[in-house]
């Protein structure tokens, strides 16, 4: 297993915090600019598009052989976390 | 009277808002003070301090600050001071006037402390951006409005408290020029938030597991590449339908929110 360094570890989380912020702050900024219509099927896509999210993590981090033994659990780290 | 009385739009020549607060966090570790960071829903980059201690409140010498880092077009930041116990230091002095005079006088020493602190603040980030960036700092006031009118609200706390989803800033009177207006007041009835309150992050996550199409593609327990073309297909589609019912300026506000959306899945795939 690797080991990342603090400063390496540090840096990450300011990144997500970062990109966190930054997905939030547009969210808010695109719930201010449209109605309850387009609002609804903007809500619909952006959940499909957070599954395909969740999927491609998964894809790239899931061993190669998996099991199935969490095959209820998206992808660690997506939910909870954004995208 | 000046609570959340001094915020500055500052030219930061390419730094970010969380490089500056965590520095700026730093920077009052390094004094002994008690503090946080955190992203609120809105985007800011918050930091809190606090320097407290038994003789300290006895006395109303606490200080307390919160600074948010907003980012704003063309490189600028939104930097906003806010005391968070100025209310305390007032009720500390009232009651020491009632029993001993002196402690009227700690407490408004330490107020003036707490302004100091203030501009000690506007200090730190003069020198840090221009240790950083070689650049001077430039900045021009940031000019609050509430309802229409210059100033903040007296009845609801500073940041990062209720009030900055109502408000709006006004352009600023040094420079003349306004930041993104991230929270204009909504005339639209409101939509359900698609941010969760308890978490401050997209509803949409925390529903992953509940969503027909990712019950059905994890079955088997992985995700296959075909999976995943049919979910973007599914996507693609969706995507086609939405922009069909957005003008120009929602669709750009759209596609910036999908490439966020794709930076910070980035940030989760492994290096």
């Amino acid at each position: 297993m690797s080991q990342e360094t603090p400063t390496n570890q540090s840096s990450a989380q300011a990144e997500m915090t970062e990109a966190v912020g930054q997905v939030n702050r547009l969210l808010a900024e695109l719930d201010g600019m449209v109605n309850s219509e387009q609002h609804a099927a903007l809500t619909e896509y952006f959940a499909e598009l957070a599954v395909l999210s969740a999927m491609r993590i998964r894809n790239q981090t899931q061993p190669q052989d998996s099991s199935g033994s969490d095959s209820e659990t998206p992808a660690e780290g997506v939910a909870g976390e954004g995208i | 009277m000046a609570i959340v009385d001094q915020a500055r739009f500052y030219e930061t020549h390419g730094l970010n808002t969380v490089e500056v607060g965590n520095a700026l966090a730093d920077w009052f570790r390094a004094q002994e003070f008690e503090w946080r960071t955190f992203t609120d829903p809105t985007g800011r980059y918050v930091v809190q301090v606090r320097k407290v201690g038994t003789a300290r409140s006895i006395f109303g010498l606490n200080y307390a600050l919160t600074i948010s880092f907003t980012q704003q077009a063309e490189g600028k930041m939104l930097v906003e001071l806010g005391g968070a116990d100025w209310t305390d230091k007032i009720v500390s002095g009232a009651i020491g006037a009632l029993f001993i005079t002196p402690l009227l006088f700690t407490a408004g020493y330490g107020a003036w402390q707490q302004s100091e602190l203030t501009n000690q603040v506007w200090g730190f980030l003069d020198s840090h951006i221009y240790s950083r960036t070689g650049k001077s700092a430039q900045w021009s006031l940031a000019v609050p409005s509430y309802m229409g009118q210059p100033g903040y609200n007296p009845n609801v706390p500073p940041p990062p408290g209720n009030y900055y989803p109502s408000a709006s800033y006004a352009p600023s009177a040094m420079s003349g020029f306004p930041p993104v207006n991230t929270t204009a007041t909504q005339t639209a009835p409101q939509n359900p938030s698609w941010l969760d309150s308890r978490t401050m992050q997209p509803i949409f996550d925390q529903q992953i597991g509940r969503m027909a199409s990712w019950q059905q593609a994890i079955a088997d327990g992985k995700i296959v590449d075909e999976e995943i073309a049919d979910q973007t297909k599914r996507v693609e589609e969706l995507r086609r339908k939405v922009e069909e019912n957005l003008d120009v300026s929602q669709r750009i506000k759209l596609a910036e929110v999908v490439v966020a959306m794709e930076k910070l899945e980035a940030a989760h795939l492994p290096r």
